[in-house]
C-alpha cells in the first residue's frame, strides 16, 4: 500500500521550504525522497501563496528508514 | 494496514519545523468537492480499522474560498459514509480529519480538494513566540529575526551534540537557535562590545544595566545602585556578579532561553587572522566544526572589518608609546569586502568543518542595472539564481546544496548551503 502526504506550508517562498525540510530530515535521520521530487505538486512552485506539497512516495522512505533505526537499537 | 512509524517520523518534522503548518496522511483528493467525495469512497474499509471507535472531529481548511460555519457542516456530513462509530469530539478527538479547499486556481479549473487525516501541527507558533526579539534582553542592530534564525538552524540540520560554529556571532541571535536544538555553540567576532553588552539604561525597565563597554572597560556597572564601580585596570571579564543575574550580553541571551549551558565560549578576533589550528597538535586532528553558521556583515547596517591598514608600508605606530599605552592599544581595521569574506570563510570551511557538516551563510546581491534608464537612473533587477552561482567563491571540498532568495530593499539575500565533501 502507498500513502501519501499532504504538507500544508507557511507563506514563504518554496526554496525555503524545501531547504528546510531537508535540513530537519538530515538532523533527524530520515531520508528526504530527493528521487521523488519529480512528484511534488507544481502548485507549491507559486511564490508567496500558501499551497499544498503532495509528497506521493514520502512514506514508504520514512517506513524503510524509521524501521531500520529501530531494529538497529 | 496502518503506519505509526510514518507518523513518528512525521511527528520528529513537526516538532521543530518552522514553515510547515501542519501534515496530514493524504486520504483522497479530487479537481472539485464532489470529485473528493466520489474517490473518499473509495478509500479501503481496512484503513478506517483502527478508528472505527474513536472520537473523531472534522476540520475545512479553506484557501482563496471563504467556506462559511454553515456550510462547512454541510460539506462535513457528505462523508457520513465513513465506518466511524465513536463519538464525536471537538475538544479532544483521537483521530482528525480535514477537508482541505484550495481554490487558487479556481477561475482554471475548479477547487481543488483533500481529504487527509491530521498527523499534527508545526512547533511553528511556539518556538518563534520563545524567540521572538520583543523579549530578548539584549539586540544590536542587525539581530537575526526568530522566523530566520530558527529556519537557519534547521537547514543546517542541527542536532544534539553538533558543534556549531559563528565567525560573526554579534549579540548570538543565531547561537540561541542552534543551542535550541541542542547544538553546542562557540562564537567570535572582531568586536568584543558587541559580545560584552553595553553599558547603558535600560528604557524598558528604567534601570541602569550591566556588563562592560570598551570606553569603561576596567569598570562595572552597580545594578541596584545605578552607578559605575572600579573593578581594576584591564578588566574586561564582567565578573561572577554579573553572571549570576540576566544581562544585556550575548550569554545574557543565552541565559534567558536557559541554553547558556550550550555555550562553550565566546572569543574575540579577527576571522582573517584566526587561532584556530587543526593539525597543531596530535590530539586536536579532530577540532572540527559539525556546522558553520552566521550572517555575516553586508555594509548596509553595519560593515565586516578586518585587522589591517590603508598604509601597505605604515610606520611603526607603536613607536614613542609607553608599555601601558601599548597594551591598550587596539589594532587598526579597514573594511572587509564581501567578496573577500566570503572566499576567507569557504576557505576556512573547507578546512575546519568534517565531512558532511555545513556551512551556512547569508550572501547579499546587488541589484543590476537593465534596460533603458528612467529618469537618469537605470532600472534594477534581482541577479537571477545562475548569476549569484556564478559570483560565488568555488572551493572544491564544498558542494552548494541550496540558495534561497530572500528579497529585500536595497539588495537580494541569499541563504546559501554548503556541505563539506
Amino acid at each position: 500500500m502507498r500513502a501519501a502526504y499532504l504538507i500544508r506550508f507557511a507563506q514563504v517562498r518554496e526554496d525555503f521550504r524545501l531547504a528546510e525540510l531537508r535540513g530537519i530530515c538530515r538532523a533527524e535521520g530520515i531520508t528526504f525522497p530527493e528521487a521523488d521530487l519529480s512528484t511534488y505538486s507544481t502548485r507549491v512552485r507559486r511564490k508567496l501563496a500558501s499551497s499544498y506539497a503532495n509528497f506521493s512516495p514520502l512514506l514508504p522512505s520514512l517506513l524503510s528508514i524509521f524501521s531500520y533505526s529501530v531494529h538497529s537499537g | 494496514m496502518h503506519l505509526e512509524e510514518g507518523d513518528a517520523a512525521i511527528r520528529k518534522i513537526l516538532k521543530r519545523a518552522i514553515l510547515i503548518l501542519q501534515v496530514d496522511e493524504l486520504l483522497a483528493r479530487g479537481n472539485s468537492f464532489e470529485d473528493l467525495v466520489q474517490a473518499a469512497q473509495d478509500i479501503s474499509p481496512h484503513w478506517y480499522t483502527p478508528y472505527e471507535r474513536s472520537a473523531f472531529r472534522f476540520d475545512v481548511d479553506d484557501y482563496m474560498a471563504k467556506v462559511p460555519g454553515s456550510q462547512q457542516v454541510t460539506l462535513i456530513n457528505r462523508f457520513s459514509f465513513m465506518p466511524l462509530k465513536g463519538p464525536v469530539s471537538m475538544a479532544s478527538p483521537d483521530v482528525c480529519f480535514c477537508i482541505h479547499l484550495d481554490a487558487t486556481d479556481a477561475s482554471i479549473d475548479g477547487t481543488r480538494a483533500y481529504l487527509g487525516r491530521v498527523i499534527g501541527e508545526g512547533e511553528r507558533g511556539a518556538l518563534m513566540g520563545r524567540f521572538n526579539l520583543k523579549r530578548r534582553p539584549y539586540l544590536g542592530t542587525t539581530s537575526m529575526d526568530a522566523e530566520l534564525s530558527l529556519v537557519m538552524a534547521n537547514v543546517a540540520a542541527i542536532r544534539p551534540g553538533s558543534l556549531v560554529y559563528d565567525p560573526f556571532v554579534g549579540t548570538g541571535s543565531l547561537l540561541c537557535t542552534a543551542a535550541a536544538f541542542g547544538g553546542l555553540v562557540l562564537g567570535s567576532d572582531i568586536d568584543g562590545r558587541q559580545m560584552r553588552g553595553t553599558v547603558g539604561v535600560d528604557n524598558r525597565k528604567g534601570i541602569v544595566t550591566y556588563g562592560t563597554s570598551v570606553a569603561d572597560e576596567g569598570t562595572l556597572v552597580d545594578e541596584e545602585k545605578g552607578v559605575i564601580r572600579e573593578r581594576g585596570k584591564n578588566c574586561t571579564d564582567p565578573g561572577p556578579e554579573s553572571l549570576e543575574r540576566p544581562n544585556r550580553s550575548l550569554v545574557g541571551n543565552l541565559r534567558t532561553y536557559g541554553l547558556d549551558g550550550h555555550l562553550l565560549d565566546a572569543l574575540v578576533f579577527d576571522i582573517r587572522q584566526h587561532p584556530w589550528r587543526a593539525d597543531a597538535l596530535p590530539s586536536m586532528r579532530s577540532m572540527q566544526f559539525d556546522t558553520i553558521l552566521t550572517d555575516p556583515p553586508y555594509g548596509v547596517r553595519a560593515g565586516a572589518k578586518k585587522i589591517g591598514t590603508r598604509n601597505p608600508y605604515p610606520i611603526s605606530s607603536s613607536a614613542g608609546l609607553t608599555a601601558e599605552e601599548k597594551a591598550l592599544r587596539y589594532p587598526k581595521t579597514v573594511a572587509y569586502e564581501m567578496e573577500e569574506l566570503a572566499e576567507d570563510l569557504h576557505k576556512f570551511a573547507a578546512h575546519f568543518l568534517r565531512p558532511g557538516g555545513r556551512l551556512v551563510y547569508w550572501y547579499p546581491a546587488e541589484f543590476i542595472a537593465e534596460g533603458t534608464k528612467v529618469d537618469g537612473e537605470s532600472k534594477k533587477r534581482s541577479l537571477m539564481e545562475a548569476e549569484v552561482r556564478a559570483i560565488l567563491p568555488i572551493v572544491s571540498e564544498l558542494k552548494l546544496l541550496s540558495l534561497s532568495r530572500q528579497p529585500c530593499r536595497l539588495f537580494d539575500r541569499w541563504l546559501l548551503v554548503y556541505e563539506k565533501q
